[in-house]
């Protein structure tokens, strides 16, 4: 019981830190507080090529379950997608999206309903397709949609060695997953990837809001103090006769 | 920051859920355990809609007769008779075989180019990433002659414990950074939608 009770004080810690940083840097412009990474500005450069030229620029979601370690990949795809939603509506190409998860499926149709709604505009078709329910069939979808009219391709959700056959679909691919195994792949293959928590910043990037911000700049600050607690406790433990 | 209906419900469920997972007091967790309930109920409905606009996208764009539609057909139509058949009484018999004769070869061929892809990627990867790139690239080799080393013979002098040292500590430490930080990554993502400063099922 004192281990689950230590976690929900971590947790609880977590979030009223979280709450504190999102007051202190909600009046001011975060954008500068951020690094810069390529995977991003890539993603950004697209959508802007998209918009003025026309480019066929896709973005996957993945057919990832919303809980769990694939689940957080996939709101940080949904969170992007939303991002790229609302650069590209100003334009008249948005981008191509896709998803195969049931939920997930769900979550992103909502999320180009309300962007058109919010947009004022009514859309022909909403730019979103269902490739395939399962990770192969949904990989060998996207390979026949995205054949020949798609420059760049965005996949950012929870995917495994098929991520592998996905960056065939576009000659410039960027890909992203929260399963550090398909991150290593992804690092060999495509483009640009993201490593490690940079999946979860897609909100800080995109949307910058508040609170995106506000948990990047806490994550850091708990990162130093797990780090600093991983070294304190082998020097306690030396000093207190081992134990 | 406005206050719907759908965000107050999300917030009181994903606290209840998240406090009994710490505190298992016995009324928090019949409510977890039937909140839970509630939404593989909801997620099996959502995997069900899903699947049925995908076979209506696909007929109709046969109908249509857009590009690749023989594909989308047959994919329509192997989608309801694989649905049909699994769905009769004495259907789940069908599925072993299903998955040994469709399913399982039809990975491995694609699982089987992922090997092609990576190793043509792979070639090319000084190229597309410069000087960092092939420093990468000429470590991957050296692990990989040292990993074969290993393999052909591991009682080579010095092989065996150089392989194991990265394995064991190397590999580990890599991994065991990247999951500490992932999971502070999904930590703050969990408790911004617990929060309700997002709200993907609102469209915030």
């Amino acid at each position: 019981m004192f281990r689950e009770i230590l976690a929900l004080l971590w947790v609880a810690a977590f979030g009223f830190a979280l709450l504190v940083t999102y007051f202190l840097v909600a009046d001011r412009s975060p954008r500068e507080a951020l690094r810069r990474i390529p995977f991003f500005d890539a993603l950004v450069g697209a959508l802007a090529l998209a918009m003025e030229a026309g480019w066929g620029v896709h973005q996957g979601l993945g057919t990832g379950r919303l809980w769990g370690d694939e689940g957080a990949a996939g709101f940080a795809g949904l969170t992007a997608l939303e991002g790229m939603g609302r650069m590209a509506l100003r334009g008249d190409h948005p981008p191509q999206s896709s998803a195969g998860g049931g939920l997930l499926t769900l979550l992103a149709f909502n999320r180009w309903r309300m962007l058109y709604r919010s947009a004022a505009r009514v859309p022909d078709v909403f730019p979103f397709q269902i490739p395939g329910m399962l990770p192969w069939g949904y990989t060998a979808g996207v390979l026949a949609f995205a054949e020949g009219n798609t420059e760049q391709a965005g996949f950012i959700g929870h995917y495994g060695a098929e991520a592998g056959l996905l960056t065939e679909s576009a000659p410039r691919v960027l890909a992203a997953s929260e399963d550090p195994s398909t991150q290593a792949l992804l690092y060999a293959v495509a483009d640009h990837t993201l490593v490690g928590e940079e999946v979860f910043a897609s909100g800080a990037y995109l949307e910058n809001g508040p609170s995106h911000v506000a948990s990047l700049i806490v994550q850091d600050v708990f990162r130093i103090l797990v780090l600093l607690a991983l070294l304190a406790a082998p020097l306690v433990a030396l000093l207190g006769g081992g134990g | 920051m406005k206050l719907s209906l759908s965000t107050a419900v999300a917030i009181g469920v994903g606290l209840v859920v998240l406090v009994a997972w710490f505190v298992p007091l016995p009324l928090l967790v019949s409510l977890r355990v039937l909140f839970l309930d509630w939404a593989v109920l909801l997620a099996a409905a959502a995997l069900l809609l899903v699947f049925l606009y995908l076979v209506l996208d696909q007929f109709r764009a046969t109908l249509r007769r857009r590009p690749g539609w023989p594909y989308r057909l047959l994919a329509a139509m192997t989608a309801v008779v694989t649905f049909v058949v699994l769905s009769l009484p004495q259907g789940e018999a069908a599925a072993p075989w299903l998955l040994r004769f469709f399913i399982v070869p039809a990975s491995a061929t694609l699982l089987g180019l992922v090997a092609v892809v990576l190793t043509y990627r792979m070639l090319w990867f000084p190229w597309r990433r410069g000087g960092r790139g092939t420093l990468f690239f000429l470590t991957l080799m050296g692990v990989t002659v040292l990993y074969l080393l290993y393999a052909w013979n591991p009682r080579l002098p010095g092989v065996a414990l150089l392989w194991t040292w990265i394995e064991q500590v190397v590999t580990r430490a890599g991994v065991r950074g990247l999951l500490l930080s992932m999971s502070l990554g999904i930590l703050a993502l969990g408790l911004r939608l617990l929060g309700g400063a997002e709200r993907p099922y609102e469209g915030s």
